[in-house]
């Protein structure tokens, strides 16, 4: 299976960050700067909807007590007072009303009378093109008359522009006749660049503003993030390394009241377990500790079978402190299982200055003689180190039971069975620095030897041995290591 | 059937009702064929020029509901007047100034009293059809609106209005059992 690529979760957050932040903010400033404009541009729209409004009430007003001269001083007026908004009346063939004599002989004929003076100047006049779109329609192209409002966009300049029918009310008949429904269309036009600048550089500062928070908050968010999970995070694993490699010393040193300082809790008591288990180790049998994981009830095994125990060590005790006897009895018992151990064997149980271990496996035999020729040497090595004691060595193979002996409360996991009682026998009848082996191990031992190399242990026997409890004498095998031996393996 | 999809059939039932139910509201006319069996709002011959209209002859019609309310108005001839909802005026315009009994009217414009209604003016629906087998429809502009506000101000024609009453946006106010 194809190995995924190791991206770092610092990678990952950052990333997970970036993308939320810009997707997030990003989208509302987008429809906040959207909203801004469109509501400016509602705005403008209203306000310019407000004075056409306003202009047309205003122009009503002046129109009908017949003050037509009012209303073109009334847009110079505006006109002059904002360049940027433009108010025109055309009439509704297009031209400019308020610049020639025009509307003022038609209203003096319809009155047959001078009231209205003809001007004497004429003004320069605006005109559009009755095909203008929005003029016409103005007009009233797409059915009646109506209001007209537009956003143009030329030459880089935008613009408004309202056109607003001036209706021939009733009021207005008396002056202007009843033959036309509609006067003229009032344009309003406003120059609105200056606004849409105004939008342009709110939209760079939003944008600004937007990339330096995302920038801000980010930084800030991968901050806290490292401080708050990464580097946890991290922390854990390199204790969680340093355990792998053996170091029980470090703690995880968090306390932080989250999830992690939960994870920090479990590694540490973790740790505190395998400590617990690793010291136990040192107090119970191997058999023991797999029996507790398997939760084993009795069974039938085959195991070579080692008892060791100090010659003479009852009488030397009587004769020196107890600190100096535990002393001397650990250094021994130290010395034993040291070497039981490398050669795979696994102490059942110390019995006073005796010890029971046990050796599995094919090579078991081989091992637990190896184990006692060792210890003998090692005592022969060491002489008066060892106050002169020496120590004698019985081994056995066969079947024996392995479970849990004992009470509810209480219990060992260790072997019982006649084979054991053996071992013991031979261990109690070997004198210091010899081992005393059953039949059962030298016939082993020469099965090995037929299959492959192994060194003769330099054996002398068979001897009859009688022990208690058995009816017949025991064959056994006497083996006293001699340095060379050993050390020629 | 399990409850999800019968919930989801039902509602989609229910949008389907809706759907069809709002059809038909759309499509129902304020203007009814039997309108010309109302009372005329005036006896004066209707046929001089005015703006929006032209010279053709009118014919303004109202429904039981204003007359009656204008059969409760004290004083009708100087009360500012406020037409219950529901009120109708329908005015047939015709094309000639003197038509003839078989001539159909070209345009029929009509105001419907409904304050709440979105596209009312004044308080008023404006409509308008091109013909009297034409479609209705609303006028949501001020056109209509501009001209008639001026009823409620003195006017040069008609009744004339001289007191500048509020008349509700109508031009001719019947006597009272109309004409």
């Amino acid at each position: 299976m194809k190995e995924s690529r190791f991206v770092p979760l610092t990678t990952k957050v950052n990333l997970l960050i970036l993308v939320g932040m810009i997707v997030g903010i990003g989208t509302i400033t987008f429809f906040l700067s959207n909203r801004l404009i469109r509501t400016l541009d509602d705005l403008s729209a209203s306000d310019m909807n407000r004075q056409a409004d306003a202009i047309y009430a205003a122009i009503e007003s002046l129109m009908l007590p017949g003050e037509a001269p009012l209303a073109q001083g009334f847009f110079q007026r505006l006109n002059a007072i904002d360049p940027d908004q433009q108010v025109i009346l055309f009439r509704t063939d297009g031209e400019e009303a308020f610049q020639d004599n025009r509307t003022i002989l038609q209203v003096n004929g319809i009155q047959m009378s001078q009231q209205f003076p003809l001007r004497e100047t004429m003004m320069p006049m605006a005109t559009i093109s009755p095909e203008d779109p929005a003029f016409a329609q103005a007009l009233g192209s797409a059915g009646v008359p109506r209001d007209v409002f537009l956003r143009e966009t030329q030459d880089g300049r935008t613009s408004f522009r309202v056109l607003k029918p001036l209706i021939n009310l009733p009021q207005c008949v008396v002056c202007h006749g009843a033959d036309h429904t509609l006067r003229g269309v009032l344009q309003i036009s406003s120059d609105t660049t200056s606004l849409v600048q105004i939008q342009r550089i709110t939209i760079i500062f939003a944008a600004g503003g937007f990339l330096f928070l995302v920038l801000v908050l980010g930084y800030a968010l991968t901050r806290s993030l490292h401080t708050l999970v990464l580097n946890p995070i991290k922390t854990i694993g390199e204790i969680c390394d340093g355990v792998s490699r053996g170091n029980l010393e470090e703690r995880v040193s968090i306390r932080h009241a989250d999830e992690l300082g939960l994870l920090a809790n479990r590694i540490n008591s973790m740790i505190e377990g395998l400590i617990e288990r690793f010291k136990l180790s040192q107090y119970v049998s191997g058999s023991t500790i797999r029996s507790l994981q398997k939760d084993e009830q009795g069974t039938d095994v085959k195991l070579t079978l080692f008892f060791s125990d100090i010659r003479g060590f009852t009488k030397y005790s009587e004769g020196t402190s107890p600190s100096k006897v535990v002393e001397i009895l650990n250094q021994i018992l130290d010395l034993q299982t040291q070497i039981i151990q490398e050669e795979g064997g696994d102490i059942d149980k110390y019995v006073g200055d005796e010890i029971f271990a046990l050796f599995e496996g094919e090579k078991g035999p081989w091992a637990a003689l190896r184990s006692a020729q060792k210890i003998q040497l090692r005592f022969r090595e060491l002489g008066d180190q060892l106050e002169g004691l020496g120590v004698g060595i019985g081994l056995h193979w066969g079947e024996v039971i392995l479970g849990r002996i004992g009470s509810v409360t209480r219990g060992d996991y260790t072997v019982i069975g006649d084979r054991v009682n053996t071992a013991a026998r031979l261990c109690s009848a070997a004198k210091a620095g010899t081992i005393l082996m059953s039949s059962e191990i030298i016939q082993w031992l020469q099965r090995q030897k037929n299959r492959e190399s192994v060194p003769d242990p330099r054996l002398r026997g068979p001897f009859s041995l009688r022990v208690k409890g058995k009816a017949e004498p025991l064959s056994v095998y006497v083996s006293v290591p001699e340095l060379k031996e050993i050390r020629s393996e | 059937m399990n409850s999800p999809r019968k919930v989801m059939v039902v509602l989609l039932c229910s949008i389907f009702s809706l759907g069809i139910v709002s059809c038909q509201q759309d499509s129902e006319t304020l203007v009814p064929s039997d309108y010309s069996q109302w009372k005329m709002t005036s006896s004066e011959l209707l046929n001089f020029p005015i703006p929006g209209h032209g010279n053709g002859e009118r014919l303004i019609y109202m429904n039981d509901l204003g007359i009656s309310y204008l059969d409760r108005v004290s004083n009708l001839e100087s009360a500012d007047l406020g037409f219950p909802p529901g009120t109708l005026l329908v005015k047939e315009i015709f094309a000639s100034p003197n038509p003839s009994v078989d001539d159909e009217p070209r345009m029929i414009t009509a105001m419907y009293k409904d304050p709440d209604h979105p596209f009312q003016r004044g308080g008023w629906v404006w409509i308008i059809k091109n013909g009297p087998n034409a479609q209705e429809s609303y006028l949501d502009e001020e056109f209509c609106f501009t001209c008639h506000n001026s009823a409620n101000q003195a006017f040069p024609y008609g009744q004339q209005n001289l007191a500048g009453r509020f008349q509700d946006f109508v031009f001719y106010i019947p006597l009272q059992g109309g004409y």
